[in-house]
């Protein structure tokens, strides 16, 4: 029985909800995975989600709702009776939102079987991973009782922006605060946007963590620890140090739309280093103080023009460098080229971010430039068929709206 | 022009003993200390100037990597120095000569009377060609005086630095001496390509075969053209070197080495590595024809490192890595189709990331960036060479691509405004055609007439028997010219056989190994011009001698 709802003249949760932020890496992609430390950092593009519970008992019987999953974006719908999670997971249901555990096979399994309850369009094959994330999660948290999550986002999918971690960590959050588990602060008058607590926030992400394994297999726990607790983190062999960003930096993100296989580029620069060990064990090293260095600068509080245009040129110029080592890496493809060539006409620095191939740029907008630029820049990338997001790069991780 | 040729007649001619001491055929290696009074071989003087090429170079990418130079490019230098002496002697008093420089693809000329060499130089004129030494301040002073005289178009002022080059070497290694030099390039200048060594390096091959410092090998190529010896090719490059710094500052040496030494030359804080490349690699190079400010580049590139400095070790150390294996693979042999295409894909993986690297260092630039996403669209690999910012970007072209790609693809770059060149990569160095040199002609019904050893000099000092050669008269002179253009602008043959050996043109007479100072006041007649005949059967004589037969100096008391 669940702690809320159980409560005597408990009349039902109004609608929880909450945002995650996607992510980009600002420095060390690729390099990571050989040990050289990265950084990431939160964008103001959210997954938001919502989840409504149906209060339970009354009248319902054996019929006792369903599990429902809206998303809004693709208007696709994914339902499962309360009866049929329950025949299905069986002993294994016996929510525990304080103890995040990873999903066992014997769970995977039962959830492949619930899935193929449901037409999943050929086109939206992707969605499976996602849905037996929801699925996990869902039932880890909250067991069988009846619902609705309804998710919309601002982010591409599989573009290297941590969409899938933003849905994991939304939806997490949102469960959790179902659930009675983690709760925005009883302070504070107006409704609004809140920041959990430091504690409660380790417990969204832990479960988030878990949902990302299932989506990808063995994540980095970056995305996910990202869009959590927001700013900026540095990454290095395992280990996440959160960084105090000052001053957010405005950043243009394209998206050139060019799909690609990130299992195959990371192996790509595997198999480069294989035949070339000390050149590429020196990008390596290259990559890891870039990313040091980076993660000392943001850091830096810049007070006045002078010392925020200084900081931005550091910046930029560690984008730079970081973009000619990827090139070096064999990661670089005649898309993200454009874009450099491009934002290089408006003296616009930019890295592509994430796997390479394809997928996103990062143009660094300084604070000090004129509005006109930014929009001739994007008019001209757009003629090219990407998308364009503006965003502000190092801002807050996970938030519950307080109703 | 030959202005001793213009002036006077039979008997007027004035040779400059030549002051080498004879050499015995299997040479030594540096014509060095010895090396009296500058006195070239008075065959010089007459038809057949000596000629050399010198190739271009590709300067290695900014930290230490290796470095290759293109054969295709050749800065040839056509070196005219009729005989004259080098001091006040009869007739033609102080007005003896001049000093000439002709750059035909600007079409400008340049022009030193001897005397005012002599005025402006005075007592630095010691033309000592086995000695290189710098460019003393004093005399760079001098010779920025000396350039003052010409009328130096505003738009070319890069010219100044050449011609104080030009006006180094010439007066280093053959005094005041009347001469007239032409050089032509099949080099841009400017784009990284090593003009300025190819330059410096034919010029002083020209000027120090001239001079007797050096001299072609005893193997006579089809072609005509041929490499010096070891030590030869070594003195060349110092004073070649010499010249660079005029030019540059404070030049690397490498340009200059793989101009002199040709094939590929690891380079690393200061030391060179001859590279024993095997498979001539096909390259296209693609002049963006942006100018770029070398020096702001490598200082950019410098101030990044200070910035930062731990990342730009590691970039160092990477590019380091790239050329050491770069280095070991050009010597691999490679025999087969598949052995060649592995061998052209690690080169191209190599180059892919040294472009990476360049861009890391900040030295690429739009234009270079378009040559690459050109060629890359022909899955071609690309990478900036030499200072970036602009200037020169290759393209590996694989063996076994077909040529249609090449044309496609050169087509698409020229429509960009780029100048390309299609290259073999790795080839020949300097080479000296020492055209049309004279054997003993002296005495054509002599049986005994044979070809001199190399370095052996005959001056004559009884001329009445002998007949004279005809004047170097001016349109005999640019006829030669003209062959040599015509030789110039084509890898062709001679039209000679190349002997390896100078000739005083006189024959029988002559002193035997004695140095002749310059103020032998012999007169000695020039030998007939070479003719197509007479040439070819000294020709026979030559390989008569190359076959080792024994050449016995001529000395003055036999009458062979």
């Amino acid at each position: 029985m669940d702690p809320v709802a159980g409560t005597a003249g408990y009349r039902g949760p109004a609608e929880v909800r909450a945002r995650a932020p996607g992510k980009i890496i600002l420095a060390g992609e690729h390099a990571v995975v050989h040990g050289s430390a990265a950084v990431a950092a939160a964008i103001d593009l959210y997954t938001r989600s919502s989840l409504l519970l149906r209060p339970t008992g009354e009248g319902g019987g054996a019929d006792s709702g369903a599990v429902e999953l809206y998303l809004r974006d693709s208007g696709l719908t994914f339902s499962w009776p309360c009866s049929r999670l329950r025949g299905a997971l069986g002993e294994e249901i016996s929510a525990n939102p304080g103890a995040p555990a990873p999903c066992s096979p014997d769970q995977l399994a039962a959830i492949a079987r619930l899935l193929e309850d449901q037409e999943i369009p050929e086109a939206k094959i992707w969605l499976s991973a996602g849905l037996s994330a929801f699925l996990f999660l869902y039932t880890s948290i909250l067991g069988c009782r009846a619902g609705k999550a309804v998710v919309t986002s601002d982010l591409p999918m599989g573009a290297g922006l941590g969409s899938s971690a933003a849905f994991c960590v939304s939806m997490s959050g949102v469960l959790l605060t179902a659930a009675g588990a983690v709760s925005v602060g009883a302070h504070r008058g107006a409704e609004g946007w809140e920041v959990l607590k430091k504690g409660d926030l380790e417990l969204v992400n832990q479960w988030a963590f878990q949902g990302e394994k299932i989506i990808h297999g063995k994540p980095s726990g970056i995305d996910n620890s990202v869009s959590t607790f927001g700013k900026m983190i540095k990454f290095k062999k395992g280990e996440l140090t959160n960084l105090e960003s000052r001053n957010p930096v405005k950043m243009l993100i394209t998206d050139t739309r060019v799909g690609r296989n990130t299992k195959a580029l990371v192996a790509g620069v595997s198999e480069r280093a294989s035949r070339h060990p000390d050149a590429m064990a020196s990008v390596f090293h290259a990559v890891n103080s870039i990313s040091e260095e980076l993660s000392s600068i943001v850091e830096l509080a810049a007070e006045d023009e002078i010392a925020i245009t200084s900081k931005e040129d550091k910046l930029a110029e560690l984008m730079e460098m970081n973009q000619g080592l990827l090139q070096c890496m064999g990661v670089s493809h005649s898309s993200i080229e454009t874009v450099l060539r491009t934002t290089l006409k408006y003296s616009l620095v930019s890295k592509l971010t994430g796997a390479g191939g394809g997928g996103c740029v990062l143009t660094l907008i300084p604070t000090l430039s004129a509005n006109i630029v930014l929009e001739k820049v994007i008019t001209e990338l757009e003629s090219h068929g990407y998308r364009c997001f503006k965003v502000e790069v190092g801002g807050r991780g996970l938030q519950v709206f307080r109703g | 022009m030959d202005a001793v040729a213009g002036t006077a007649g039979i008997g007027d001619q004035r040779k400059c003993a030549p002051a080498r001491p004879a050499r015995s055929s299997s040479r030594a290696s540096t014509p060095s200390s010895t090396a009296p009074p500058p006195s070239p071989p008075p065959s010089i003087s007459t038809p057949g100037p000596p000629s050399s090429s010198a190739p271009q170079v590709l300067p290695p990418t900014l930290a230490s990597s290796g470095s290759s130079f293109c054969r295709v490019a050749a800065a040839g230098t056509l070196l005219t120095a009729p005989l004259s002496r080098c001091h006040a002697g009869e007739g033609g008093g102080a007005d003896s000569g001049a000093v000439e420089l002709y750059l035909r693809d600007s079409g400008l000329t340049f022009s030193w009377p001897c005397s005012r060499l002599r005025g402006a130089l005075g007592e630095e004129i010691s033309a000592n060609p086995g000695v290189p030494a710098p460019c003393s301040p004093d005399q760079l002073a001098t010779i920025a005086r000396l350039l003052e005289d010409q009328e130096i178009p505003e738009a070319k002022i890069w010219l100044s630095a050449g011609l104080s080059a030009f006006l180094f070497l010439y007066t280093s290694i053959l005094g005041c001496r009347p001469g007239k030099a032409v050089v032509t390039s099949d080099l841009p200048m400017g784009a990284g390509l090593g003009s300025s060594a190819a330059f410096c390096v034919s010029m002083s091959g020209a000027l120090l075969t001239a001079a007797g410092a050096v001299s072609v090998g005893a193997h006579t190529g089809a072609e005509g053209w041929e490499v010096l010896e070891k030590g030869d090719l070594e003195l060349v490059n110092q004073w070649a070197f010499q010249g660079e710094k005029i030019i540059h500052g404070k030049p690397s040496g490498i340009d200059n080495s793989v101009s002199t030494f040709g094939k590929m030359i690891k380079f690393k804080k200061g030391e060179l590595t001859n590279l024993e490349s095997r498979n001539p690699v096909k390259m296209l190079i693609t002049d963006t024809r942006i100018g770029r400010n070398t020096k702001a580049l490598v200082a950019g590139v410098s101030e990044r490192a200070s910035r930062h400095p731990d990342a730009m070790a590691s970039v160092f150390h990477a590019v380091n890595s790239i050329s050491e294996e770069l280095s070991s693979i050009v010597e691999l042999a490679a025999e087969d189709e598949i052995a060649i295409t592995s061998k052209e894909d690690k080169l191209a993986e190599l180059m892919e990331m040294n472009q990476g690297l360049l861009q890391c260092m900040g030295v690429s630039h739009s234009s270079i960036e378009t040559v690459l996403r050109t060629t890359l669209k022909y899955s071609l690999v690309s990478k900036l060479t030499g200072a970036g910012g602009g200037g020169c970007v290759l393209t590996l072209i694989p063996t076994l691509s077909a040529n249609i790609v090449l044309e496609k693809v050169t087509t698409e770059l020229e429509s960009h405004g780029y100048r390309c060149f299609k290259v073999e990569v790795g080839g020949r160095g300097l080479q000296i055609c020492p055209l049309l040199l004279v054997k003993d002609r002296g005495r054509p019904d002599d049986p005994k007439a044979r070809p001199k050893a190399s370095g052996e000099v005959t001056v004559a000092n009884n001329v009445q028997d002998l007949p004279s050669a005809p004047l170097g008269k001016e349109e005999n002179m640019e006829s030669l010219s003209d062959a040599n253009k015509h030789d110039a602008n084509e890898d062709v043959k001679e039209e000679v056989e190349a002997s390896d050996e100078y000739d005083t043109g006189i024959g029988r007479l002559g002193h035997g190994s004695d140095a002749f100072g310059s103020d032998d006041e012999t007169d000695l007649p020039f030998a007939p011009l070479g003719t197509e005949e007479n040439m070819e059967s000294l020709s026979d004589a030559n390989k008569h001698d190359a076959n080792n037969e024994d050449v016995k100096e001529e000395d003055g008391t036999s009458q062979n």
